[in-house]
């Protein structure tokens, strides 16, 4: 990650998917604190750690980092398990004191957490560049993020079932069967278990690996999975409630 | 967990009490109470496992196992 200490307002417009007017304008009405640097303004990231969240789409910069590695804001960035457990069990706290989440707080926490555990354990020592991943939410928007530039769902399970061939096929294996990428270890219910908990309650899951996207949609366990254009590195994952 | 219950009597009924737990999941649960599932059977009885991701996690290790934990 770059450690510039400030964004111009190119960059932020760039990063929150707004147009440079968009941030402008805000500047002028004080939603976001900028300061003159020359002739132009700069945005301390230090000013808009708290913005990001309302303003952005996390999605998209969790999709700009996972495909095109452009850079996020670093309140995002969990570069360990450890850093995870932590920012998780936070989200659990704030969920619990918010309207819109308090009574899937515990499940909500649980399948983020599985999912953001899978990016850590089927990567271990293995990160093609940059090791991590990216977890953010919106208690406005009630969408959770995941993202990581790993090896993705096919490379990890061919290790234990070579004759997948594609996405699609990894991604149908990954949410279906007891399989463990990490065999001999047992383990392998993880996005079983988030598939179930998505049939039972009202929460949506999209998650993509490679050119494979997966849709999950509350009440049901069907898994709708169809190919896409964009290809994803490692995995990226929505969940809304 | 298992090593402090190595001592435990053939007639004693090991309880997990999970009051106060605010979230589980089947990775950690997996490692946690599989084991002792294996080990001790429907002699482990689970208590307060009202929490929603308790439930689900019981649920997905129970498929998993094949085996059904005793809840009071």
């Amino acid at each position: 990650m770059e450690l510039k200490e400030f964004y111009t307002t190119k960059e932020l417009a760039e990063l929150l998917g707004v147009s440079r007017i968009a941030v402008f304008n805000r500047i002028k009405k004080g939603g976001i604190k900028a300061r003159k640097m020359g002739r132009n303004f700069v945005i301390f990231k230090k000013d808009v750690e708290d913005i990001d969240v309302f303003l952005s789409n996390l999605f998209k910069i969790a999709k700009n980092w996972a495909i095109l590695r452009q850079e996020f804001p670093e309140q995002f960035y969990c570069q360990n398990s450890g850093v995870f457990q932590a920012r998780v069990t936070k989200m659990g706290g704030v969920m619990m004191e918010n309207e819109n989440a308090k009574v899937l707080f515990s499940l909500l926490t649980s399948i983020a957490g599985e999912i953001g555990n899978n990016s850590y354990d089927h990567n271990l020592g293995q990160w093609p560049d940059t090791p991590g991943i990216f977890f953010g939410y919106d208690l406005h928007k009630k969408q959770i993020v995941l993202a990581d530039r790993g090896l993705g769902i096919l490379k990890t399970l061919k290790r234990v079932k070579p004759e997948l061939e594609n996405h699609e096929q990894a991604l149908k294996v990954a949410f279906t069967e007891i399989i463990s990428g990490r065999k001999p270890e047992a383990r392998g219910n993880g996005l079983k278990y988030v598939r179930n908990v998505i049939a039972k309650n009202p929460i949506n899951l999209t998650f993509q690996t490679g050119n494979a996207k997966l849709t999950l949609n509350s009440g049901s366990a069907n898994l709708n999975i169809k190919t896409i254009k964009e290809n994803i590195p490692g995995c990226i994952a929505l969940i809304t409630y | 967990m298992q090593p402090f219950l190595k001592d435990a009597k053939e007639s004693e009924i090991i309880e997990v009490d999970f009051d106060g737990v605010l979230t589980f999941s089947p990775s950690w649960g997996d490692e946690f109470l599989t084991p002792l599932l294996n080990m001790y059977g429907q002699k482990m009885i689970l208590k307060n496992t009202s929490n929603l991701s308790v439930q689900a996690t019981l649920e997905i290790l129970e498929q998993t196992t094949g085996k059904t934990f005793a809840q009071k």
